[in-house]
């Protein structure tokens, strides 16, 4: 029992040892000629591009909940959805527009991902890769780190005015304040510092993705169910460090308030 | 010796997979290693060009000894040695061609037209023709195989690993790749390490052969010292390739 435990904390250990030297190696190799321009290219592409209108119809469902939402509990507790807008607009720039964009990209790319390098792993091309001299985590981690971290910034990005749009049309048509009366509520609460910090958020959840995946997809085990269990693995760890982190970037930011 | 393996040791976990493997391979020579499923050849070959690490014991390769090598020491021990993966592993993103040439645009500095002669060498070689531009997932698991020989002799390695180079293939094309591996062994001194099922080629062809059972080496010789061992093991081997004929 202990030394089942003891084996566990290791295991812990050794693995947090291992993403930090994944990371600090992708970092080396990031910023280090020969860079991979090309594959990167597709990469954003896949990531970013083929991404987007997925990432758009979800937000903006998420969006027109949460007003909606708001305003019901608002007029039963209060009588009143005066602030409805502006603490939606705030709850969406915090946190809805870069978390749910995020694990949206994660179930679709960090999937993806593990599954990709995981059968590379277990077919033998990373070890072919390395036989003709070529560093695995260059040619494969890097673009895609840079690819998601990209995306992250820039969906995150057009999540947040995709669903302030939203947000804006739910209360023109349901809730009966114009465009105008929604930026005024708007600008009271939110500054511009918020979509700072939420692009950034969503670079960082970016950087999570390609990193979690590929750690998962280079230790995968032989077989069909060895890359299904690094998919899994992939996917839960991306959106709970996603979550964790978020947690971590939200107090840290507090700070600047 | 160009290869040398002292006495080497390889664990997983608490599973000894290599049990002290010793031997030594001469330059020029063709070496066939013989042995049940899952007793640690593909294990022996990674060990050698050090995708996997020796536990314990000495690897040789080239008058150097790299068993403590850094990663990076390994590209030029690398560079000499090609690999043929008991899986095609092809890059499954680049076509054919591509592939045959990943290699040489990496390690050479030669024009398009060069590359392209030589890509086309190396297709001819295992008798690939008109898939150049498709991708490894559209042909079929032979052709893979065959594509990936080709990929690794188009460097010009010095020494050549094989991982079951002809399991899957059929009589015509394996006979076709012994051959291959023979001529490239009298044409350009190539040293050849084959890992194989099928005693019938090493019989033909291979110059010493090394036969491995549960991780430990059983027997060693000459094909014709072969033919008169008493290890059981060796004897079923040999009983098939005979039945064969
Ligand atoms: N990376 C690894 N991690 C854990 N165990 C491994 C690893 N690679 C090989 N093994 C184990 O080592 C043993 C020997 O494997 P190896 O692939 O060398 O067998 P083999 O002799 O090549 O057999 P086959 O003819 O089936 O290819 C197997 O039991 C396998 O499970
Ligand atoms: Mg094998």
């Amino acid at each position: 029992m202990v030394t089942a435990m003891g084996t566990k904390v290791i295991s812990i250990f050794d693995a947090i040892g291992e993403v930090s030297y994944l990371i600090l190696k992708t970092m080396v190799a990031l910023f280090t000629p020969p860079f991979r321009f090309k594959d990167f290219v597709k990469q954003l592409n896949f990531v970013a591009v083929e991404s987007a209108p997925v990432v758009v119809f979800c937000v903006s469902f998420a969006a027109m909940v949460t007003i909606i939402e708001a305003s019901f509990h608002m007029k039963m507790v209060i009588q009143n959805d005066a602030m409805v807008p502006g603490f939606s607009s705030l709850l969406i720039i915090r946190e809805l527009g870069a978390v749910i964009t995020a694990l949206l990209v994660t179930s679709r790319v960090g999937a993806g991902l593990a599954a990709e390098v995981g059968t590379m792993q277990i077919t033998e091309q990373i070890d072919a890769l390395k036989m003709l001299g070529i560093e695995k985590i260059r040619y494969l981690v890097v673009p895609r780190f840079l690819a998601c971290v990209i995306a992250g910034f820039t969906l995150t990005i057009i999540a947040n005015l995709v669903c302030l749009y939203c947000a804006m049309l739910v209360s023109q048509f349901k809730l009966g304040y114009t465009f105008g009366n929604f930026l005024v509520g708007m600008r009271t609460f939110v500054q511009f510092q918020d979509l700072v910090f939420s692009s950034i958020k969503g670079a960082c959840f970016g950087a999570v993705i390609p990193i979690v995946s590929c750690y998962y997809g280079f230790k995968c085990k032989a077989g069909a169910e060895g890359v299904g269990l690094a998919t899994t693995n992939s996917v839960v760890t991306s959106s709970v460090s996603i979550l964790i982190l978020d947690f971590l970037l939200s107090w840290i930011f507090s700070f600047f308030y | 010796m160009i290869v040398e393996f002292k006495n080497v040791v390889k664990s997983f976990g608490d599973r000894q997979i290599l049990k002290g493997i010793s031997f030594g391979i001469q330059e020029g020579e063709i070496v066939f290693i013989l042995g049940t499923s899952g007793t640690g050849k593909s294990v022996t070959l990674k060990t050698l060009v050090g995708l996997l690490r020796a536990d314990s014991g000495e690897v040789w390769i080239d008058g150097e000894n790299v068993t403590h090598f850094k990663e990076k020491d390994y590209l030029p021990i690398r560079k000499k040695c090609g690999m043929v993966f008991q899986h095609p592993a092809l890059f499954d993103s680049l076509s054919v061609y591509e592939n045959v040439a990943f290699g040489l645009r990496k390690h050479y500095n030669l024009s398009e037209e060069e590359i392209h002669k030589r890509v086309t060498k190396c297709l001819d070689l295992v008798n690939i023709h008109n898939v150049e531009d498709k991708l490894p997932q559209e042909i079929s698991y032979g052709m893979q195989k065959r594509v990936s020989l080709a990929r690794t002799v188009a460097v010009d390695p010095k020494i050549l690993l094989f991982d079951e180079p002809t399991t899957g293939l059929d009589p015509i094309t394996t006979n076709a790749v012994n051959q291959l591996i023979l001529n490239l062994s009298h044409t350009l001194k190539t040293t050849s390490l084959v890992v194989s099922h099928d005693m019938h080629c090493a019989l033909d062809i291979a110059d010493k052969i090394i036969v491995m059972d549960q991780g430990e080496i059983v027997a060693r010789g000459t094909p014709e010292e072969m033919k008169s061992c008493e290890h059981p093991l060796v004897k079923d081997f040999l009983k098939e390739a005979l039945d064969v004929h």
